[in-house]
């Protein structure tokens, strides 16, 4: 929402009189109703008790992409996606591995010239940093310069999140992100402040008693916030989040769910994206399998660097050392045929002023010629000390 | 008895060698930090003949404050006359007064600063000490881009710091309705007596509420009034952190807005219907949450014959029950609008509007 008014003016005596009125009214307190606090207790015991559930969880979700630009190239706008995705959920690990078509513009502003491409990605999370592969040949990636793998460490920024699509499987297990706390792959949404929550009351919702939740605007150029349809009968199931940019609804997830013998379970959704409050894309999933507690191993969410492959590490700058947020340090590595990583390329932090430094490793040789300086030189101190104390005894 | 010196001796070697590494480390980390800052000197600070001298634009360390002030001279050392029409900076938060000059050759010509130094990035939110720099870019007569300038720098040092400067209340506020509340944590980086909030007089309720667990730690609380008049509102409420010799210092500000809604509410905010295969009919309920018992709807009003609103016969405790079903005969985006009249119990009339969306789709599902 923008608004267009500059400064709080009083408009006239009936302002005026309307102020008094208000200032006479009793004084609320900040609190909501204890009615409504003790239902958002009850949502948040269900979101806590699914999220103890599993230990692991694997998925595999099919479904469509359903493309409603005003110019479209040839073909069935209506496209095939898959994801697996496996959930280390006591650990907070992931590994995703998928397919989608995606709009190609193939560097022309002609639809004519437009067309689908399948894409496939693979990701995981190892509680340490973020890997993806390129999929260089499948991805018709031959002649790019890109890396086969990267791997992000340290803060890995605001575009390390999970794609709001994928929403409906960590709702299931109570991990439910709002705008305040973002589904990040390395920082789960797990626990919430109640007073981020207003709870605006009930409705129906396709024949469902619902409870309707709504987080406090996040402020910004336009603010967000969201608005959760939740069934306190189906252990708080969500059967529609709805997240706002100021007036417009520009993300909307329908949840369906059914009951299984762990619970209320998700089955399919619908997400329908609509920047400028028009209709963008559709996507719709449907769980095909579910595994619970799959077994799992560290090497699953490890993607492996194979001989040949370029592999870019890149590392988030620490906050609040001066350092610009949006500017990784890098080093870029091939991988030899022995397995040994060769190191071909680096590149350091830079400086909220844009003055790039040098790579780490450049200061870490540095800091280890003046530490062993220094250490030799205890020992000299040493040695020398211990033979004058001998010369004197 | 030798013995027991000899472990002494590398005991106190093995202890100082780890240290004198570490220490080596960081020393070396900074060392190359500061060789490489060192190499970016700031550009020459003559502009088309203009100096100012680079001492001016260096404040120094300063508290920070939404009006800190300071004064410029620019000499035109050239032999030109350069008329400035306005300054072009890098950030809303400096201001030049006068804006625009024109300076003959040898002349000098003061211009008075204002700096907002209560702006910062996310990434700066919670810093005691952090640097400021801004670019100054004159834009002289006739030329249409700003030609690089100066750049204004320093530290500034926060007295306290809030987690955000910002709060948008949106559609959350009732007009005469119950008070809306949001919060801000603020810390306090020096010792404090208190920390005062003020909002402009009849806009809002403002508690500064210290914590009990940590003395540095505060939480502000704001309620918009909500006799404020129905549409949107804007104001600022100002931070005072009042040191230990009681003097009160600005400090901060917090930026407040959002809309003041009729009294009577409608549940959903919005009506989204989803999409829909042409022809077909969509149905949703909403929900109407009136202030009291005798206010009455009065009449309803839809902007298309394809739009139909009924009232359900039983009222449940939420409020009056209204059936919305709309007719889909559209390819497309479409918005339809529902205005209630309610009739209040001085018999005047509050009108509540409502948004239906929807999406028309080709062909079956």
């Amino acid at each position: 929402m923008v608004l267009r008014i500059t400064r709080w003016q009083m408009r006239g005596w009936c302002g005026a009189l309307a102020v008094l009125i208000a200032s006479a009214m009793p004084k609320p307190s900040v609190a909501q109703k204890p009615a409504d606090d003790a239902a958002l207790a009850s949502v948040f015991k269900d979101w806590r008790s699914r999220q103890n559930l599993l230990k692991s969880a694997r998925y595999v979700l099919t479904g469509t992409t359903e493309f409603k630009d005003e110019q479209l190239p040839a073909g069935n706008p209506i496209r095939p996606r898959r994801v697996t995705l496996l959930l280390d959920l006591t650990r907070k690990r992931y590994r995703m591995e998928g397919s989608e078509d995606v709009l190609s513009h193939n560097g022309s502003d002609d639809p004519r010239n437009w067309g689908f491409r399948s894409r496939m990605y693979t990701s995981a999370y190892g509680g340490e940093s973020l890997q993806h592969y390129t999929h260089r040949k499948a991805n018709g990636l031959e002649n790019d310069r890109e890396e086969d793998l990267s791997i992000g460490k340290g803060d890995l920024g605001p575009g390390a999140q999970f794609g709001h699509e994928l929403s409906p499987i960590f709702l299931t297990h109570g991990i439910v992100p709002t705008v305040h706390s973002m589904l990040m792959v390395d920082k789960w949404p797990l626990a919430h402040d109640p007073d981020d929550f207003d709870v605006a009351g009930r409705q129906n919702l396709r024949g469902q008693n619902c409870l309707l939740l709504r987080t406090e605007p996040s402020p910004g150029m336009t603010s967000i916030s969201d608005e959760f349809w939740i069934n306190l009968q189906q252990q708080s199931a969500i059967h529609r989040l709805i997240s706002f940019s100021g007036s417009n609804p520009w993300i909307r997830l329908d949840i369906y769910w059914k009951n299984t013998s762990y619970g209320w379970w998700v089955d399919h959704w619908s997400d329908t994206w609509s920047p400028n409050g028009r209709v963008r894309r559709i996507i719709n999933f449907r769980v095909e399998s579910f595994e619970p507690n799959p077994l799992i191993s560290d090497s699953d969410f490890k993607l492996q660097a194979e001989p040949g492959m370029i592999v870019k590490v890149s590392e988030g700058p620490p906050l609040g050392k001066g350092l610009d947020p949006f500017k990784a340090a890098s080093r870029t590595y091939r991988v030899l045929s022995s397995g040994e990583w060769e190191e071909i390329a680096a590149k350091g932090f830079t400086t909220l002023e844009g003055k790039e430094l040098p790579p780490e490793w450049h200061r870490r040789w540095m800091a280890w010629t003046i530490g062993g300086c220094l250490a030799i030189g205890a020992l000299l101190f040493y040695v020398s000390r211990r033979r004058w104390k001998k010369a004197t005894l | 008895m030798r013995r027991a010196a000899r472990w002494k001796h590398w005991g106190v070697f093995l202890l100082i060698a780890p240290t004198a590494s570490v220490a080596a480390y960081h020393l070396g980390a900074l060392s190359a930090t500061k060789l490489k800052q060192q190499e970016h000197q700031a550009a020459p600070p003559t502009v088309n003949g203009l100096y100012i001298d680079p001492q001016s634009l260096d404040i120094g360390e300063v508290w920070e404050t939404p009006q800190y002030t300071f004064r410029l001279t620019i000499e035109n050392l050239g032999s030109l006359p350069r008329a400035i029409s306005r300054f072009q900076t890098t950030c809303g938060c400096l201001k030049l007064e006068p804006q625009g000059r024109t300076i003959a050759p040898g002349d000098k010509a003061e211009f008075a600063a204002k700096l907002d130094l209560t702006r910062r990035s996310p990434h700066q939110r919670g810093l005691a000490r952090r640097s400021v720099m801004v670019q100054l870019n004159p834009v002289f007569e006739g030329d249409f881009a700003p030609t690089p300038g100066w750049e204004v720098k320093g530290t500034v040092l926060s007295r306290i710091t809030i987690s955000t400067p910002q709060l948008a209340f949106e559609d959350r506020c009732a007009h005469m309705g119950p008070r809306a509340w949001q919060k801000v944590r603020a810390k306090a980086h020096v010792p404090l007596k208190t920390l005062q909030a003020t909002a402009p007089p009849n806009s809002a309720e403002v508690r500064v509420n210290p914590s009990n667990d940590n003395p540095e730690d505060y939480l502000i609380l704001i309620s918009p009034n909500p006799a404020l008049p129905l549409g949107p509102f804007r104001f600022e409420v100002q931070l005072r952190a009042v040191t230990l010799d009681s003097v009160a210092h600005l400090c901060s500000a917090i930026e407040v807005a959002g809309e003041m809604q009729p009294s009577t509410r409608v549940i959903p905010r919005m009506v989204l219907l989803g999409e829909h295969t042409v022809p077909s009919v969509a149905e949703a309920d909403v929900t109407l949450q009136l202030p009291a018992k005798d206010w009455k709807i009065d009449h309803i009003e839809t902007d298309t014959t394809e739009t139909l609103v009924t009232q359900n016969e039983s009222e449940s405790p939420e409020g009056v029950c209204l059936h919305i079903s709309q007719r889909i005969g559209q390819i497309g985006d479409h918005v339809s609008k529902i205005r209630i009249s309610v009739r209040k119990p001085d018999k005047q009339v509050e009108i509540v509007p409502v948004e239906v969306r929807y999406y028309g789709q080709s062909g079956p599902r």
